[in-house]
């Protein structure tokens, strides 16, 4: 077996430069695809995380009937202590509780629709980046050890524009109780939200939970519980952490009339998002298979040649005896090793090149940057290094040279052994 | 039992447009050779020597005609068949030494007993013996590129026979070297096949050469003229 192994490796160096630029195809499309496939996930991962990051969470627990139909009365009854729970668990990064509800938002002379939102302070920050989207005035004070919630609120700038009203002025929010009775809210306005997305500028309302549930006799209840990990792919809707703590903390089961809580993941929050991500992955994924192919014609091309430089070799190992499948057996091993040189020069430099370009960040030019800002997205793509794909990049390469080598070696098969002998070398 | 016998062995090829022209390269030969022979086969450039050699090699199939190795019929022989015939009863030297040339001479010599399945420790003992045995004790790490031809040749000769073939078949073995390289090269056929009884059958077109067999068959015309 040894002497296999050398016969392939010393064939390898008969003509080195044909060899390193081969070695070099297939250390180049490593390269490509590590580093490309580590950006492509790193910015599935900005999309999804800033996605969720609006009001969803990579998770959200919420009464079945209530995401058929938000009404008010559809309350989560121990949402809190399930959030409390829930962020008491190493695999979760953040969970908070909120309530909801449509409102009529009103000063002395105008009234908008409004959606309020009671949120805990100190947790929101920690699942949304709305709270850092107030950029006058200040987000919601944390309660701390005060029993009463402050009554202040934090709105959207376009709702304060549409309402003639700024920081320090006072908003009425009309809404409806559970109990269909009227629910009325005043608060001071500490902040403004400029969230960059029209559609929360112009309605939302983020108010103390306390206060919401004051004012929409909630009774310690809310509407949802939103939880975010450290990396989203850990979400699942069905993860024993979140079932028990369900269980133990939610009076809702399969019998109760809601039916069971329901828990969704991200990608059914945000069905337009995984619709992206997964188109995104379909071209890219023909781009890639043109490249593999053509690299992969190279590999097949390198070797026709080579099998002709090598017919009289070839011929005479058929005269003393050697099978066709045992010279095609030479021949892959030579690719194997072939491919396994290129495949780890391109991942080492894949890894190196991802890890640090991905640290510096890329940027999408300076419009890109300002309109990213105006969404609160990071102004660089940041990403880390894929390690899947490492030996996923390396494993097609080795698959697709042998399979190259395989259909350009079929020749030894009807090579005609008096004719090859006689070639000249 | 004869180690090779032939029956009006033909073998012809069709050239020009619609292959009208018919080459008779052998020609209803019948040949018989007994173990331990040093045959020579001669005759000038077309006559079908190397043709004959070719079949006696299972490396051709004839037109007609049967060819036996010892007891084995080759006519009907698939590929696979006549590759494990060639592998385990023949012996190959070709013209231009045809070694391998990015393995040494012990390796070269090794590679055709690793595909015969015999283990690493034998092999390379048997290899060493071999390439002692045709006087390169001392190149046996060296690759054909650093030997002379005549030294590239006992290379050749040393893989063809470290197998223990039943017939050695030499394709012109000393076409490509001096005077005294060709005779120092002969005079070791000669001895290997004294010393260890192989049956050898030797192409040659050197009427110097050929005298070193103790048989000769001259060919004309793809047939045998004596």
């Amino acid at each position: 077996m040894q002497l296999v192994w050398a016969l392939a490796w010393r064939n390898l160096w008969r003509n080195p430069r044909r060899t390193l630029l081969s070695a070099g195809a297939v250390a180049f499309m490593v390269f490509i695809l590590i580093f490309v496939v580590s950006m492509q996930y790193g910015s599935y991962d900005t999309m999804v995380n800033h996605g969720a990051s609006v009001v969803h969470g990579h998770v959200q627990i919420q009464r079945t009937d209530y995401v058929d139909e938000p009404r008010v009365r559809f309350v989560l009854e121990g949402a809190q202590a399930l959030a409390t729970r829930l962020r008491n668990d190493k695999s979760i990064k953040a969970a908070t509780a909120r309530a909801m509800s449509t409102a009529l938002a009103s000063n002395e002379e105008t009234t908008h629709g409004a959606m309020v939102i009671g949120v805990d302070p100190a947790n929101e920050s920690k699942v949304s980046w709305l709270p850092r989207a107030v950029d006058e005035g200040r987000y919601l004070a944390t309660t701390g050890n005060r029993t009463a919630p402050a009554a202040e609120a934090v709105i959207g700038r376009v709702l304060a524009k549409n309402l003639g009203l700024t920081v320090g002025d006072e908003i009425v929010l009309l809404g409806v109780t559970p109990e269909d009775g009227m629910a009325v809210l005043i608060a001071n306005i500490v902040g403004l939200i400029s969230s960059g997305q029209p559609a929360l500028d112009r309605a939302l309302v983020h108010v103390p939970l306390g206060l919401f549930q004051e004012a929409f006799e909630m009774q310690g209840a809310a509407h949802s519980v939103a939880v975010m990990y450290d990396d989203f792919n850990d979400a699942s809707a069905d993860s024993d952490v979140l079932n028990n703590a369900i269980a133990d903390t939610l009076k809702e089961t399969a019998d109760t009339p809601g039916g069971p809580p329901n828990v969704a993941l991200w990608n059914r929050l945000m069905p337009e998002i995984q619709g992206a991500i997964d188109s995104d992955k379909a071209s890219s994924g023909v781009l890639y298979s043109v490249l593999v192919i053509l690299v992969t014609f190279s590999i097949a091309n390198t070797f026709v040649m080579m099998l002709f430089e090598r017919t009289r070799e070839f011929g005479t190992l058929l005269a003393m005896g050697a099978k066709p499948l045992t010279l095609r057996g030479t021949i892959q091993l030579e690719t194997l090793l072939l491919a396994a040189i290129g495949g780890l020069v391109g991942a080492l430099l894949g890894a190196l090149t991802t890890y640090f370009v991905g640290q510096a960040g890329i940027s999408l030019g300076a419009e890109a940057e300002s309109v990213l800002a105006q969404f609160q997205m990071p102004e660089r793509i940041h990403f880390g290094v894929l390690w899947k794909a490492l030996p996923m990049a390396v494993l097609l390469m080795i698959c697709t040279t042998q399979l190259a080598a395989w259909f350009a070696t079929q020749r030894v098969h009807r090579m005609q052994i008096v004719e090859a002998i006689r070639e000249e070398m | 039992m004869s180690i090779v016998r032939c029956e009006e062995l033909s073998r012809y090829y069709y050239q020009g447009a619609e292959n009208a022209i018919e080459v008779r390269a052998l020609d209803q030969v019948d040949l018989q050779i007994e173990p331990g022979e040093f045959v020579s086969i001669a005759g000038p450039s077309g006559s079908g020597k190397s043709t004959l050699l070719n079949m006696l090699g299972a490396l051709d199939q004839p037109t007609s005609g049967k060819i036996w190795i010892q007891d084995e019929l080759l006519n009907g022989l698939n590929k696979t068949e006549l590759a494990d015939l060639r592998l385990r009863r023949l012996g190959f030297v070709f013209q231009s030494y045809n070694l391998i040339p990015v393995l040494s001479a012990r390796e070269n010599v090794e590679f055709v007993l690793q595909l015969q399945g015999v283990g690493a420790a034998p092999r390379k003992a048997r290899a060493d013996s071999m390439l002692e045995r045709v006087g390169l004790g001392e190149l046996t790490d060296r690759r054909p590129a650093e030997m002379s031809g005549g030294q590239q040749q006992r290379v050749a000769i040393a893989r063809a026979l470290a197998s223990e073939p039943d017939l050695l078949l030499a394709d012109e073995p000393s076409a490509n070297l001096d005077s005294q390289t060709t005779a120092d090269l002969m005079n070791l056929l000669t001895e290997l096949n004294r010393s260890l009884g192989t049956t050898i059958v030797m192409v040659t077109h050197d009427t110097e050469v050929m005298h070193y067999a103790e048989r000769q068959i001259k060919m004309r015309d793809g047939k045998i003229v004596n």
